[in-house]
């Protein structure tokens, strides 16, 4: 890939690579601009984002804005700050993502290589989960989380994302297992490993490609979540963003915006280094599954 | 009673018939080798017997014990895959050891196990090597090792060396034939190389849509094949195969390829009786050479006066392509013969290794 790229560059005029580079660079700016406003106006005194420039550096620096949204500002009830509710997102984020994704791989393995009659039916509906909306299943799934007796529960919201969440984890594993070569599993049959064994030993030590690409994909998806947190939470399971919602649109008092700044750069800092840490990996996971070998 | 023995074996996937009745039987100890064109059944009949795929009625026992209903690891079977399916996220000795592991057998054991495996296939210094860092031979060697450590009763090969370069396939034969006369285990092997099949098996079997067409010692398969698709299969080239009329004159027999006749030697019954009627006259083009390379204690060497077409040089032998009956045909020469196309030759043909067979059946005369 890399000769094709450097083969191309040397034929490519020096004026096309200046206009390439410049609308790069553009983008760049244009994408970049609001994360600046965010932690530019985080870093200053209330006093001086009303009477100056949004984009201008803060004369006076401060931290007050972070310690405030973290540990003091008013949310609901309480001044307790986003803390709690980082918490509640981080309890129910983790167990959300690892069921899905290990329920994912179970079934694109089972999908893939233990196939049995009807198995594309089974898949085709599961894909057709990933295209129903959210406010479609509001109701019913309030009514189940009441029945099984966890509603209002981070339990509760750990299972609405887990069923929500399995369509795409299957459609990922099965798309990622299908082209890993059939033989290896005869191998370990023929070695006598059974179904956990061959996917716990064969299958899973060679998915982490696979395994980021859907950890990723699960992360962002349930910690960004609102709607759900909105609907299922109480108080005391309140996920991040219900809270950064109802601090920002708290009606009392007077708007802190640098504090609402703050607060959203907290609530988006986790997704952001999951990326940062693992996104090199998503690109070659994406990649794995739609070139063999 | 033989060590392998398959019967009545059908096998159908949904209204496929792919295997219509397979009945072999091998002695322990024996090679078996499944040859045929690609789609004949072949793999499909080593899936059986490994138990990767089910079947749909008959028998397969394995030393006397009916082993249709168990579990691929209970079969006391290894085999080597195609692909060689090396584990990708195990070195090489923890691959070989998995087997051994999964039944059970204590640490120590098996790194005994698997460092007399790896002396036996040289592959000591690979151990804690990955699949990937391997070349295509070290994985076979690997593969090999992986069946070996368990040592099975029977092996199976599913095309083993058709992913490697021909030099290095030649080689690693020579090695499994070595492997296989100093461990004395039952090998069942899958190939569609007819050479590899000649040169490795004691026994060959030879399918054609899910038909076995023959089995016998390559010797037999090669010098009396029961049709004549096996006829053409085996060999290379392959055996011409003219369109002849037999015709009785007395005692004597001859073949008549539109104005040629050649004597027969020795007739037998069969083909006596098929006198007057159409057949299928078959010689390998080793046995139509150049006076000075034919057989000289063959009863019957007729001359065959020709024109020649096309001259292939091997090194070792020269292919000359001439006419007969109107149907091109090769025939081997030695390679210090100097000819060129258009010259006219008389080649000897040698009439005890012609095969004849039934138009209508392709079924073997005599």
């Amino acid at each position: 890939m890399s000769v094709a790229t450097s083969d191309t560059a040397v034929r490519t005029g020096v004026l096309t690579r200046a206009i390439i580079y410049a609308v790069l660079v553009v983008f760049a700016v244009y994408y970049l601009l609001p994360l600046f406003v965010m932690v530019v106006n985080s870093l200053k005194p209330l006093d001086e984002i009303r009477s100056g420039n949004m984009l201008a550096l803060p004369q006076t620096w401060t931290i007050e804005p972070w310690l405030s949204a973290w540990g003091t500002a008013q949310i609901g009830v309480d001044p307790t700050g986003l803390k709690p509710y980082f918490v509640n997102s981080i309890l129910m984020v983790v167990p959300a993502v690892a069921i899905s994704t290990l329920l994912g791989a179970l079934n694109g393995y089972v999908l893939t290589k233990w196939q049995f009659r009807g198995h594309r039916i089974i898949f085709g509906l599961m894909l057709f989960s990933c295209f129903i909306p959210f406010q479609i299943v509001l109701i019913p799934m309030a009514r189940v989380l009441g029945i099984i007796g966890i509603a209002g529960t981070t339990w509760g919201l750990v299972m609405v994302h887990v069923v929500y969440g399995l369509g795409f984890t299957t459609l990922f594993f099965r798309n990622y297992y299908d082209a890993f070569p059939t033989e290896l599993i005869r191998a370990a049959t023929i070695d006598g490993a059974g179904f956990f064994r061959i996917f716990q030993r064969i299958l899973l030590p060679s998915s982490g490609p696979i395994i980021v690409v859907t950890v990723i994909w699960q992360f962002t998806n349930v910690w960004n979540d609102f709607l759900f947190g909105a609907s299922f939470a109480d108080f005391d399971s309140q996920p991040m963003t219900v809270a950064l919602n109802n601090l920002v649109s708290s009606s009392t008092g007077v708007k802190e915006y640098n504090v609402h700044f703050a607060g959203a750069i907290l609530a988006a800092l986790p997704t952001l280094i999951v990326y940062i840490v693992s996104g090199r990996y998503f690109v070659r996971g994406l990649m794995a599954g739609a070139v063999k070998g | 009673m033989s060590f392998l023995e398959i019967n009545e074996l059908h096998k159908s996937f949904g209204n496929v018939d792919v295997l219509k009745g397979i009945n072999i039987a091998i002695d322990e100890g024996g090679f078996l080798v499944l040859v045929g064109p690609s789609g004949c059944g072949k793999s499909t009949l080593l899936n059986t017997i490994a138990g990767l795929e089910t079947i749909t009625s008959g028998d397969i026992r394995i030393s006397g014990r009916t082993v249709n209903d168990l579990h691929p690891s209970q079969r006391d079977i290894a085999m080597v895959f195609q692909s060689y399916a090396l584990y990708p996220s195990m070195n090489v000795g923890e691959n070989i050891a998995f087997g051994l592991e999964m039944r059970g057998v204590a640490k120590a054991e098996r790194d005994k196990a698997v460092a007399q495996v790896a002396d036996m296939l040289q592959i000591g210094h690979l151990l804690d090597r990955r699949p990937g860092q391997l070349s295509g031979g070290q994985r076979q060697r690997v593969a090999m090792g992986r069946a070996l450590v368990r040592d099975p009763q029977v092996f199976l090969f599913d095309e083993p060396l058709s992913n490697l370069d021909a030099k290095l396939r030649i080689d690693m034969r020579t090695e499994i034939k070595k492997l296989h006369q100093s461990l004395g285990t039952t090998i069942v092997y899958v190939t569609h190389d007819q050479i590899e099949a000649m040169t490795l098996a004691t026994q060959i079997a030879v399918l054609k849509d899910g038909i076995l067409q023959q089995v016998g010692t390559p010797a037999e398969v090669y010098s009396s094949p029961a049709n004549m698709f096996v006829a053409d299969f085996m060999g290379s080239p392959t055996m011409n195969m003219v369109e002849a009329m037999v015709e009785a004159d007395g005692d004597a027999v001859r073949v008549k390829i539109g104005d040629r006749a050649l004597q027969v030697a020795k007739p037998s019954d069969a083909l006596r009786g098929h006198a007057g009627r159409p057949a299928m006259f078959g010689v390998r083009p080793e046995d139509v050479t150049d006076p000075a390379s034919a057989d000289g204690s063959a009863d019957a060497l007729q001359d065959l006066a020709c024109t020649i077409d096309v001259v292939e040089p091997t090194g070792s032998d020269i292919f000359v392509m001439t006419t007969l009956g109107g149907k091109e045909i090769t025939a081997r020469v030695r390679a210090s013969e100097h000819v060129t196309p258009g010259d006219a030759v008389t080649l000897k043909v040698n009439m005890d290794k012609a095969h004849f067979f039934d138009p209508q059946t392709e079924m073997r005369i005599a």
